[in-house]
């Protein structure tokens, strides 16, 4: 039996805000909003989009013990010279952080590469703080927090999509 | 057939394991008295074969098992790419040993297409999605 798991996004105002469930698209843009339409709002060149705040939210343990070894990583070039930062991160740069009002500003912390096309060598999304911790009820991992910072010759265009990745043991 | 683990029906799966005991008992995942057993319930010290059987009820992948030299491995691999729109899992089993002071994994892969791949490390496995 598959545990039942889903990507919930949190927005609006810290600190707790309001959680969307189970998100069709991380799409970004000029507003602090879950499953958003990117061309409704653009970003400017040279801004930041508002900081996404989604979590793996396991919501049935269905007959598994442990959900672990989170992975997050993004497949497509971003347009110009844009780039995606993430607090998510392999070994010592993953930072856990709770959650906050999303800002298009620069986030402490918030300045991880994001991994491109292929999935990390280990986990770079933590549960309780560490990369080595597991969901052994339905719960929550930590808030992945990333953000688009596009620069001043960018041009729209460009398509990219999340992709997520847990260890079961059932 | 409906399968339970406390009380909780629990869908069958793609692939199932089955421990084969030593004395000739058989522990199955999804067993036929209708109950769901967990990994942990499997008395790896008295195992002596460790079997992934598809649901057709026919193909199956065996690993022989030592339980002196070896400690079991099985998990699902679940990738939600493309911002979740396509949902694949795998299932890992294998084990792992110590030898010379190095613990030392050797892990096999059932595909999402069925399709059984070796590998001492999963990270050489990337999955293309059309």
């Amino acid at each position: 039996m598959a545990a039942t798991v889903q990507i919930d996004e949190t927005n609006g105002a810290g600190p707790t805000g309001s959680e969307t469930t189970n998100i069709t698209n991380s799409n970004m843009g000029n507003t602090d909003a879950a499953n958003l339409v990117a061309a409704t709002y653009p970003v400017t060149p040279g801004d930041r989009t508002y900081t996404k705040y989604q979590r793996m939210h396991v919501t049935n343990m269905g007959g598994s013990s442990s959900i672990q070894n989170l992975k997050v990583w993004r497949t497509g070039a971003l347009g110009g010279s844009a780039t995606h930062v993430t607090n998510a991160g392999e070994s010592t740069v993953y930072t856990h952080l709770t959650y906050a009002t999303p800002v298009k500003t620069t986030v402490t912390d918030v300045d991880n590469t994001m991994p491109i096309t292929t999935a990390p060598t280990t986990a770079n999304l933590g549960i309780g703080g560490s990369l080595t911790g597991a969901i052994t009820t339905a719960g929550y991992s930590d808030y992945l927090v990333h953000q688009i910072v596009t620069n001043a010759g960018d041009t729209g265009g460009s398509t990219s999509t999340m992709n997520y990745q847990y260890d079961e043991v059932a | 057939m409906q399968y339970k683990f406390n009380d909780t029906e629990i869908p069958k799966e793609s692939w199932c394991w089955e421990a084969h005991y030593s004395d000739g008992t058989i522990l199955k995942q999804f067993a036929d008295d209708g109950i769901f057993h967990q990994f942990k319930e499997i008395d790896q010290m008295k195992l002596a074969l460790f079997r992934m059987v598809s649901n057709d009820g026919v193909t199956h992948y065996d690993l022989i098992f030592n339980p002196v030299t070896m400690k079991l491995i099985h998990f699902y691999v679940n990738s939600f790419l493309r911002d979740g729109k396509i949902k694949l899992r795998s299932y890992c089993f294998g084990y792992e040993k110590n030898i010379n002071g190095t613990t030392v994994k050797n892990l096999a892969t059932i595909l999402p297409d069925g399709n059984l791949t070796l590998t001492d490390d999963r990270l050489n496995l990337m999955i293309e999605v059309e």
